[in-house]
């Protein structure tokens, strides 16, 4: 198979997940859409030195890592204007809400990924992983260099991380 | 995440039967676990917007085409820098070494412009001289202007 064929199947079968993958770490458009292009350019570059069934673990580390750089900018340099210009160019209504979804689940979803943004790592890549995206524990273990148990056990303790912090957050707005 | 062995064996043990659950368990905290599963699930995909294809695809061809186009580039200054060095006569560096003859005319040359320029210079000057006028310098201001006058109007100032 030609490297261009082989590149763009793999677009095509990878892509949207890993823009995702950035969009709900990053919680912004414009910083996911650097991330993928960024992650499909090295494909590009390292495609031919790919061994097949080892891309997908390949291609999710490549963006993660990047959003893990960005994240560390971020905490870096923590300010006024940043915070003004993510309220600005936060996530937009986004292609995951349909012309017909409700009010209040188009303000839960924005709740859940506010609040799976704020999770630390690697709960919250392990919740993107393996609860949005739905990938197999192999998969997550291998991208995550983590045991398959590890996977499943820090999955679950993440979620219940959130689910505290969510409760937590519907509480003080009762309050 | 990282708690006694007891704790992560039991949490296996909950994570399994979480997964496993095809309906909502009855323990309360594995069905509030449950429906947030659900939640983020149902929290769908986001499609890989065109415009990141086509700039990921441009720019990867960019750089791939970037050390053709360098190649490219140096061949062409190679070759036009080959060419000139063979076009070029060849130039062996000379040595010149003169003779006593050419150093003798040379000395000869040197010394009849310097004779000929002095002389110059003594007609010229015995010309003009009666026709100059001298400069008022206001010598007679001067407290010694009758040591110096002399020197001024003395009509060979050499010395």
């Amino acid at each position: 198979m030609g490297m261009k064929r082989r590149f763009e199947q793999l677009v095509d079968q990878h892509g949207s997940r890993l823009y995702q993958l950035a969009r709900l770490m990053l919680g912004r458009d414009d910083e996911a859409e650097d991330v993928a292009q960024e992650t499909l350019v090295k494909l590009w570059r390292n495609v031919e030195g790919l061994r097949a069934g080892q891309e997908l673990p390949w291609l999710i580390t490549c963006t993660r890592n990047a959003c893990l750089d960005i994240l560390r900018g971020r905490t870096r340099t923590r300010g006024l204007l940043q915070l003004v210009a993510s309220e600005n160019k936060a996530l937009g209504p986004a292609n995951d809400t349909g012309p017909g979804d409700e009010f209040a689940s188009a303000e839960r979803a924005r709740e859940l990924r506010a609040a799976l943004a704020d999770m630390p790592e690697p709960a919250r890549s392990l919740l993107i992983l393996r609860d949005i995206q739905e990938l197999d524990v192999a998969t997550v273990a291998a991208t995550l260099e983590l045991s398959e148990n590890q996977v499943k056990v820090y999955t679950f303790r993440a979620r219940r991380q959130l689910r505290c912090r969510l409760e937590e957050e519907s509480d003080a707005q009762v309050a | 995440m990282h708690k006694s062995p007891d704790s992560f064996e039991r949490d296996l043990e909950r994570a399994i039967a979480l997964e496993n659950s095809r309906v909502t368990p009855h323990d309360p905290g594995l069905a509030a676990d449950w429906a947030l599963k659900r939640e983020l699930a149902g929290l769908g995909a986001a499609e890989l917007p065109q415009r990141v294809r086509a700039r990921a695809r441009r720019t990867a061809l960019a750089q791939q085409r970037g050390p053709w186009l360098l190649g490219i580039a140096a061949a062409l200054v190679a070759a036009v820098v080959v060419t000139v060095v063979l076009q070029s006569p060849a130039r062996s560096p000379s040595v010149v070494t003169p003779t006593a003859r050419d150093l003798a005319e040379l000395q000869f040359a040197f010394d009849t412009i310097n004779r000929t320029g002095k002389r110059a210079v003594a007609l010229a000057g015995r010309e003009v001289q009666e026709s100059l006028v001298m400069p008022d310098l206001g010598l007679a201001e001067l407290p010694y202007a009758g040591y110096v006058r002399p020197y001024f109007e003395r009509p060979d100032r050499s010395g």
